[in-house]
């Protein structure tokens, strides 16, 4: 049986992650000052045998402002991070922090089963452990009779 | 204010440079700076002849047996350091960390806040 090269998928799978991620970058800048404030908060992505463990950078927020939205194949993240408000008394000398709202979808490198999910959120960074989804085990055909 | 953000020869190697709001009321200088990733006691907030540094140290990546395989957020030490104003109070510093944002004011010296002057007549 001839297998598909896996470091070559690995590539591929890289690349289009990069894609999606200028896409999502342009758009955000596109409409930027059209009243939505995004942002797109950076996301890793650890894999290990059975499980997948997802990292979104998201200081500022609580654990309770971020909704996460699972398909076995894809995880969104969105939500909205408010800093206190400039009184009109301020001078404002430079403002670099991220705010307003985020909406960010990753494509996963595996199937997961969201029911594993596991979120912790510490430091102002969202941690995400779930579990791969098991392959299905496949089922030898009863043996015939014999003779 | 010009010649407010400064770098100086004393920075790591390398570094971060964290993302800083800056603004001014009559009573004080507030930054507020992501830090994401640093824990309290990693967090050095410093003043040294009228230069603010605060620098945050950040855990290493995955563990052995994991493999990242989509990075963004890139794990290294954060610097960053601003001259501060001769009219703020070097020694009244005072810096806050929760959920990896930093927040540090420093209030204004009484003397340099504008007040009003009688006018006598006569």
């Amino acid at each position: 049986m001839r297998r598909g090269s896996g470091k070559s998928n690995e590539e591929m799978w890289k690349l289009a992650q990069r894609m999606n991620r200028l896409m999502e970058d342009w758009m955000h800048a596109r409409f930027r000052g059209s009243g939505d404030e995004g942002w797109v908060p950076a996301i890793d992505i650890i894999e290990c045998a059975a499980k997948l463990q997802i990292i979104a950078d998201l200081a500022g927020l609580k654990a309770d402002d971020v909704a996460v939205v699972w398909t076995t194949k894809t995880l969104t993240l969105s939500g909205t991070r408010t800093l206190q408000p400039l009184d009109q008394q301020v001078q404002v000398h430079q403002l670099e922090v991220a705010r307003g709202s985020f909406c960010r979808m990753v494509e996963l490198p595996a199937q997961v089963d969201p029911r594993t999910a596991k979120i912790f959120y510490h430091a102002g960074i969202l941690t995400i452990v779930v579990a791969k989804e098991k392959p299905a085990k496949k089922i030898a055909p009863p043996a015939g009779p014999t003779g | 204010m010009t010649g407010f953000d400064k770098q100086s020869p004393a920075a790591p190697p390398r570094y971060f440079l964290p993302a800083v709001d800056v603004s001014e009321s009559k009573d004080e200088l507030v930054l507020v700076a992501d830090m994401p990733g640093v824990a309290p006691e990693a967090l050095d907030v410093t003043v040294e002849g009228g230069v603010l540094t605060f620098s945050g140290r950040v855990a290493p990546g995955p563990e052995r047996g994991l493999e990242t395989v989509h990075q963004e957020f890139l794990k290294g030490d954060y610097f960053r350091q601003f001259r501060l104003p001769r009219e703020f109070l070097a020694d009244k510093v005072e810096a806050v960390l929760k959920a990896g944002v930093v927040t540090i004011r420093i209030p204004r010296d009484e003397r340099s806040k504008p007040r009003r002057i009688p006018v006598r007549a006569e």
